[in-house]
């Protein structure tokens, strides 16, 4: 299969405190990739080095084979590279039709465009059926700041796949969500695999990340442990003493 | 007494669109930059200096005040933009404390503390346009009008999505593929024009122009109208900016005695936004929102 996103030996350090450290793995195209490890084992912080959200210290970053470098946020997400964040981020002003919009299309970015042209009935569109695969459209012209943490955790979700990004990282897209979200949340995730799309998921949701990932990564203080499928990844003793504190 | 009501509305027309400038970057971007008066001011000086040196027109220096006010915004915006929050509005306030300074001493430019005389009346096709007559009140109100319907167009447009989204969330903002940096240095740029266009009519209004223009008093009347209108809210900054006005004019209608009419406008200023903020701290305009 082919390689999309290459992580080769980043590090981060906050002081003293080495959040990530040397850490590498590949993920290939179209599949759906699960990080775990215990909590401060630097799952987020490398979700933050590989969106670019944080600068790294070292390492690289190579995304469909070409070097990502020192590329702001917004500029990988033309890249293809979108996210959630694990503390939801939405636009509680805007309506929730208004927070998909934001992320469908780049054209209107530029004031004098956006003051020109201003027939969006094909995004708006695209925008119903996306918040259809979640239920939201019922909401769609309500402030976003009015819906419950279930409905906004998929809002989010969807505002991050409007992008039309090829690899998608959730970050805890499970937690704190009641069981009919959270089989709203799978069947999401199972359109993009269908649609081509390569998911990256952090998760503690055991359950949620066996029965979604095809291989699960480990991370421990920073360092990456293992990277097996899902069931050895349940029995390998070197997880669970991770988790659980070895001898 | 009917000039009196005219000068009124040429005053209120050209606050109206100061404080709608101030909406588009301060309100709807949420830039708390305090140094907008800066902008009024350069435009106000551009046409001041183009129109007594240069002898250019009414309509002239309303274009070259948004293009100069444009202009040093971007340069601002490059300087202070990357601050956010107490930073930028500390940052920004120094630079108006500055351009007042810059102003004063800059004597072969501005002509100092004596101020620029002699400015030119509107002249619109050959007809000269007196202040406070009938004629000079409808061009004032036609050009604050042409002007905010721009600027409402740009409210409600895609890219007023953004700066709203922006003020909401601005890292979310970079997580849907926005330039963030971009479209605030554009907001402040367009901000800044429009407080061009707005210092461009007050030099041809007053017809003499002195540093005072950028005093910090200017800076917290243009905040409060803008506050107790609602932030971000295109209605909320015209009403802020009538009732601001009214409310300034206020001591003068009651009669109380010159020596205290400064103050006792403060304590009503004072009393309109703490009682905003306490009644309807998103501003007044919620008073007329659809449930």
């Amino acid at each position: 299969m082919k390689t999309l996103l290459d992580v080769r030996n980043i590090s981060k350090r906050f002081g003293g405190l080495h959040a990530v450290e040397n850490f590498s793995f590949a993920i290939e195209k179209n599949t759906i990739i699960g990080l775990i490890g215990p909590n401060g084992a630097g799952k987020t912080t490398a979700f933050n080095l590989i969106t670019h959200f944080l600068p790294r210290n070292e390492g690289s970053i190579f995304f469909q084979e070409k070097n990502l470098k020192k590329k702001p946020p917004y500029a990988l997400i033309r890249h293809g590279i979108a996210r959630t964040f694990q503390q939801i981020r939405i636009f509680p002003e805007l309506t929730v039709r208004e927070n998909v919009l934001l992320s469908l299309s780049w054209k209107y970015d530029s004031w004098w465009k956006s003051f020109l042209l201003q027939d969006e009935s094909e995004e708006n569109a695209t925008a119903y059926k996306l918040l259809s695969e979640v239920h939201l459209e019922k909401h769609r012209d309500e402030k976003a700041g009015n819906l419950s943490y279930g409905q906004s955790k998929l809002l989010e979700m969807v505002r991050t796949i409007a992008t039309g990004a090829e690899l998608i990282l959730f970050d805890e897209p499970a937690a704190g969500v009641n069981p009919p979200m959270l089989n709203t949340v799978k069947k999401l995730i199972r359109n993009l695999k269908a649609q081509g799309k390569t998911i990256f998921i952090i998760e503690h949701n055991m359950p949620f990340l066996m029965e979604m990932a095809e291989e699960i990564i480990v991370m421990e203080n920073g360092k990456f442990l293992c990277r097996d499928v899902p069931t050895k990844i349940q029995k390998d003793i070197r997880v669970l003493e991770a988790y659980l504190g070895g001898s | 007494m009917i000039e009196y009501f005219f000068s009124l509305v040429i005053i209120t027309a050209i606050w109206a669109l100061l404080a709608q400038s101030y909406n588009l970057s301060f309100g709807l971007t949420g830039l708390f930059n305090l140094g907008h008066i800066i902008f009024y001011g350069v435009g106000a000086y551009t046409a001041a200096i183009l129109n007594t040196k240069y002898g250019w027109g009414f309509l002239e220096n309303i274009g070259a005040a948004a293009l100069f006010s444009g202009i040093f915004a971007a340069g601002f915006g490059l300087l202070t933009l990357r601050l956010s929050g107490h930073y930028l509005a500390i940052a920004t306030l120094g630079a108006a404390m500055i351009a007042s300074v810059i102003a004063t001493n800059w004597i072969s430019l501005t002509n100092g503390p004596l101020g620029i005389r002699g400015i030119d009346e509107p002249e619109i096709f050959g007809i000269t346009i007196e202040a406070d007559s009938l004629l000079f009140v409808l061009l004032y109100v036609t050009v604050v009008l042409l002007v905010n319907i721009l600027l409402y167009k740009l409210f409600h447009s895609p890219f007023g999505r953004l700066l709203r989204a922006i003020k909401d969330d601005e890292i979310a903002a970079q997580a849907a593929g926005k330039n963030t940096f971009k479209a605030k240095t554009w907001s402040l740029i367009l901000s800044a024009a429009f407080a061009g266009i707005a210092g461009a009519l007050y030099t041809h209004y007053r017809l003499f122009l002195d540093p005072t223009i950028f005093a910090l008093p200017e800076i917290i009347v243009l905040v409060l109208m803008v506050v107790v209108g609602g932030r971000g809210n295109f209605w909320g900054a015209i009403l802020g900016t009538i009732l601001v006005i009214f409310i300034g004019e206020l001591p003068r209608f009651i009669g109380f005695p010159d020596s205290i009419i400064g103050a006792s406008r403060n304590i009503m200023y004072a009393a309109l936004l703490i009682g905003t903020m306490f009644w309807k701290p998103k501003g007044l305009f919620t008073f007329f929102e659809k449930k």
